[in-house]
């Protein structure tokens, strides 16, 4: 037995191997992998095939199919509301993140114009020319004792 | 009423608010997907559920049928959307249920992959942790899977149960056979103390 032979006998058999195959996948390590997974498969699907549900199906059934309610499904309105609620999610999520931003950026600006304005007071007032400039004599700090305005002698 | 009417006819007839037709569908297939719905779900009451949910689907969407595809096709189609949808909310990650076998249960399911013969109480444990390491699969894969290898229907049938195309359907049973080899061969690499490979017909209960 080849392969190919084991991998379509396993396919075909409704039940386990038989001796044959298990010889061939006893030196074959692919197909014995094969075989594991498909025992596995039928293992963890197996099922009683004579099973049919319980007495009184149909009427139970019917009962279900005249209150018009369809079990384990959404109502009308969650089916209605349903596509809109991913949009509305992506919405919500899009201005948190848009307003975060915004507090954070005018943190920053506030925090970095504290400061800028501090230095522009001390030069005003450590600078002469700035501080001539707004006391109204530009000329002031560049004036020589020459310069200067003679002052009217006292009598 | 005839009961050879054929199934597209008795759909219509319930489409027009016929009672009995809708009924003699049911009567007709309610056995089969309760039995597709046993490969998924071993629970009786929950394979029972699907099939009611299936039929109330059935019934409200028989206008819309359009018979130049098969009835059983479309049938199908809505018990395989139900079955993977119920699936989806029970999809665990392969690590979890690996980590949660405990030895017995693990070396009894190896055992019964080697072939051996198990008692009835050790089988029962087999089968209920074979059922949730099936449960890791992608539900669509393990569906493609399921239909294919042991309900026998051929790619071109799942496809068109399944509503995908024939290639689309062997990717997925191709990438499902590989899990289950990956979990298969899981089950048999678990540390010695952790699964010991005992010989057939051994006893003890599940820890």
């Amino acid at each position: 037995m080849n392969c190919r032979e084991f991998r379509d006998q396993l396919r075909r058999a409704a039940s386990a191997p038989g001796p044959e195959a298990r010889r061939h996948a006893s030196f074959c390590p692919a197909c014995e992998a094969e075989a594991r997974a498909a025992l596995l498969l039928r293992l963890g699907s197996q099922r009683d095939e004579a099973a049919a549900p319980r007495a009184g199906f149909e009427d139970r059934l019917r009962t279900q199919l005249d209150s018009g309610a369809v079990p384990g499904e959404a109502s009308p309105w969650t089916r209605e509301l349903d596509p809109l609620v991913r949009p509305a999610l992506a919405l919500a999520g899009a201005l948190v993140i848009v307003c975060f931003g915004l507090c954070g950026f005018s943190l920053y600006a506030r925090s970095a114009a504290a400061p800028r304005q501090a230095d522009l007071a001390s030069l005003f007032e450590a600078d002469p020319v700035l501080s001539s400039i707004l006391a109204g004599d530009p000329g002031g700090p560049f004036a020589g004792p020459e310069d200067a305005t003679p002052t009217p002698e006292s009598p | 009423m005839a009961d050879d009417a054929s199934d597209a006819s008795l759909l219509a007839r319930a489409a027009a608010g016929e009672a009995a037709a809708f009924d003699l569908l049911v009567g007709r297939w309610n056995n089969r997907l309760f039995r597709l719905a046993l490969r998924f779900f071993r629970r009786p009451e929950d394979a029972e559920e699907i099939v009611q949910e299936v039929f109330m689907k059935v019934h409200r969407t028989a206008a819309g049928y359009r018979s130049e595809a098969p009835f059983e096709h479309w049938l199908l189609k809505i018990a395989t959307r139900t079955c993977v949808d119920r699936l989806r909310d029970r999809h665990r990650r392969p690590e979890s249920v690996l980590a949660d076998v405990t030895p017995d249960a693990g070396s009894w399911l190896d055992a019964a992959l080697t072939g051996a013969a198990l008692e009835a109480q050790q089988a029962e444990a087999a089968r209920t942790l074979a059922a949730e390491l099936l449960a890791t699969l992608p539900p669509k894969d393990r569906m493609v899977l399921v239909l294919l290898d042991l309900e026998g229907l051929s790619a071109r049938e799942v496809a068109a149960a399944t509503g995908s195309t024939r290639a689309a359907v062997k990717v997925r049973a191709f990438r499902a056979r590989r899990a289950l080899r990956r979990l298969a061969t899981a089950i048999g690499r678990r540390p010695a103390g952790a699964v010991g490979r005992r010989p057939a017909g051994a006893t003890g209960g599940r820890s």
